[in-house]
């Protein structure tokens, strides 16, 4: 379960960064994250949208630890993701685009380099690395440097790095952002997956087919804010305009004015 | 403590495998040295020889002055006399390397050396560019032709040379071969291994912290377990070590020209090989660690402090101006290790080298020494952790 309560997050500007602003810019600090609630829970997959520099990634950052709120509280799984990161991490697996592999390192050795971070026995690794790999088609190219692997092969490496301490709260940050069909299906199936086994999924997409597909429970962020939190349903009822697009738009687009 | 050795291990993995990192620390100081210590020697005994067997060309104005003179210059080996010469024509022909050197002999030969009066002789030479090697050449050859002559002046007044020279000075160097060896060419040696050291430490310290932000593989290292300083531990651990073994691999590298390359002279061959002695490079090795750990801290903070690789190059770039200033101050005469210099980080150690080499290291200065890069070291590291711990450097860019 992740519970964020009341969390804000500001940045400090540079004296040129808030030269880049602009002369309407008042203040020294960026405010990317604004006073947000959510919730989610074991068994269902949390949707979060937004635009470009909505706050998004931040958010997700703040709960996997990587980043600390300024104010407010994130708990996953009870564990506060300030006070005790180490637990947070252990329950925790992350997938984001941002996220690389190393080069030269096999596929294999990347998985185990994870397992052995998070202290794994020989056994539960053997077990847990038996099951991704089959699961994900991994043995072919298991003993294959990284550097030599193709895009959709490396997302594969990535999603057994991520899953291979079967962790119970799992948070992907654009996880389909640059691939192609093949490769984005098999992270579709992942997240699948997850929900079914009672995993707390977290999720942000651009593609909202993809959200529309997925989603149990959505949030909409815009500059900071959260204008909308609640369950898909709920989302479905409320919506003022056809479709998920252009809701988000109509929802965005008041958002800039506020 | 697990954490940190699953670290150590996947970066030592890691960077063993990526050929830049083997260059500069296995291949570079490996093969500097050796073409260095082996290139030199044979280039200076190829030129020694080139001189000494060239045949001189010797211009002579004046000849029919003292024949006795022109006839013993022109009796010795590997050299062509011109007799054809005036005094006016020497410099020129000196300069455009159509002689060598010129000997001007004045008309009252004779007469001076009858009367036992001087005889000014004007030796026209070109200095520098292997030219001292001609002009001592010939200074030998007048010198066996005077030596009889003087002796002869002597025993025609019944005297005895010593009546003129009422103190003779007889110089008694007490300073061994190798301390004399420590103390001119043995100052190269420290700058080349704290060279090799920051070398060996660059680029895996490049890699391993902006190489990891620009590959995005420190945000998902950060996801997982280690802790911020876990990691860092790991990764200061990895880049000293190729600090260390960059040094290793020099001193293997000289261990190897003096086995392998024959034209090394026997002198240099017998210091290289007392350098090489367990004392004097367990001491070099119980610096050079504490400095390697010391460019390690310092290269990982800025290494973490830039967005990309690029600009942790271009940070990184100057440093080795820094690094050889202190080792150029040390090369200078009269900057001994003492109180004072044991205090300043690499120009320390670039003495306490040459007191190694040299023989005649002290030991509380060396104890001043390490205690002097540790406390650096320690500040380093400070650097290191406060630039890891802050989001807006880690994930900056």
């Amino acid at each position: 379960m992740i519970k964020v309560k009341n969390v804000s997050k500001s940045y400090k500007l540079s004296r040129k960064q808030r030269k880049e602003m602009g002369v309407e810019f008042i203040g020294d600090s960026v405010l990317a994250v604004d006073n947000i609630n959510l919730s989610c829970e074991p068994g269902r997959i949390f949707g979060l949208i937004g635009p470009n520099g909505a706050g998004k990634t931040t958010t997700l950052r703040m709960i996997g630890t990587m980043l600390k709120p300024s104010s407010g509280t994130i708990s996953v799984n009870d564990y506060d993701t300030v006070l005790n990161p180490q637990s947070v991490k252990h329950s925790l697996g992350f997938l984001s685009g941002n996220t690389g592999l190393y080069d030269r390192l096999t596929a294999e050795e990347m998985v185990r380099y994870y397992a052995d971070l998070h202290e794994m026995s020989d056994n539960d690794f053997q077990q847990s690395r038996d099951r991704l790999f089959a699961l994900l088609d991994m043995e072919e190219f298991s003993g294959r440097r990284i550097g030599k692997l193709s895009t959709g092969m490396m997302q594969k490496v990535n999603i057994a790095r991520t899953m291979i301490h079967e962790p119970e709260v799992v948070v992907f940050d654009e996880p389909t952002s640059g691939l192609d069909v093949m490769a984005s299906r098999s992270i579709i199936q992942l997240i699948r997956e997850c929900k079914n086994s009672g995993k707390t999924v977290i999720f942000s997409s651009h593609r909202l087919g993809e959200i529309q597909s997925l989603c149990d429970d959505l949030a909409i962020m815009h500059k900071g804010k959260l204008f909308f939190n609640g369950t898909y349903d709920e989302f479905e009822s409320q919506k003022q305009t056809d479709t998920l697009e252009d809701e988000f738009i109509r929802l965005v687009g008041e958002g800039s004015h506020v | 403590m697990y954490r940190i050795f699953t670290i150590i291990k996947k970066e030592l993995r890691d960077l063993i495998r990526d050929r830049r990192t083997m260059f500069f620390m296995v291949v570079f100081p490996a093969v500097i040295i050796p073409l260095m210590i082996g290139g030199v020697s044979k280039l200076t005994i190829s030129i020694m020889k080139k001189e000494m067997d060239k045949t001189l060309t010797i211009a002579i104005v004046g000849e029919e002055y003292d024949i006795p003179l022109v006839e013993f210059i022109r009796n010795q080996d590997k050299l062509i006399l011109v007799t054809t010469l005036s005094e006016e024509q020497i410099e020129k022909q000196i300069l455009d390397e159509i002689i060598d050197a010129a000997i001007v002999i004045p008309f009252n030969v004779k007469e001076n050396l009858s009367q036992k009066k001087q005889v000014q002789l004007k030796h026209y030479f070109r200095s520098g560019k292997g030219e001292n090697i001609n002009e001592k050449r010939l200074n030998r050859i007048l010198e066996n032709y005077f030596s009889p002559l003087i002796e002869a002046r002597y025993q025609s007044f019944s005297l005895n040379k010593d009546v003129f020279e009422p103190y003779i000075i007889s110089k008694i160097d007490v300073a061994s071969e190798q301390e004399k060896f420590g103390k001119s060419i043995g100052t190269f040696l420290p700058y080349m291994f704290l060279l090799f050291c920051f070398s060996g430490a660059m680029y895996p310290a490049l890699d391993l912290g902006a190489g990891e932000k620009e590959r995005g593989t420190l945000e998902t290292i950060l996801t997982s377990p280690a802790s911020q300083l876990e990691i860092l531990t790991g990764k200061f651990i990895v880049v000293s070590f190729f600090g260390v073994m960059s040094v290793i691999f020099g001193l293997g590298g000289m261990l190897a020209a003096v086995n392998l390359i024959s034209e090394i002279p026997p002198e240099v061959i017998m210091i290289v090989m007392t350098i090489l002695g367990l004392k004097p490079v367990f001491l070099m090795l119980s610096l050079l660690f504490p400095i390697a750990l010391f460019f390690a801290a310092f290269l990982l903070a800025i290494s973490f402090y830039a967005k990309t690789f690029k600009e942790a190059q271009s940070i990184m770039g100057p440093l080795n101006i820094l690094i050889i200033i202190p080792i150029i101050i040390g090369m200078m005469p009269g900057i001994t290790l003492e109180a004072s210099t044991a205090w300043i980080p690499i120009l320390n150690v670039s003495l306490a080298m040459n007191d190694i080499i040299a023989g005649t290291l002290s030991w509380p200065l060396y104890a001043e020494v390490m205690l002097s890069l540790l406390f650096f070291t320690g500040c380093s590291m400070g650097l290191s952790v406060k630039f890891v711990s802050r989001e807006e450097v880690i994930f900056r860019g």
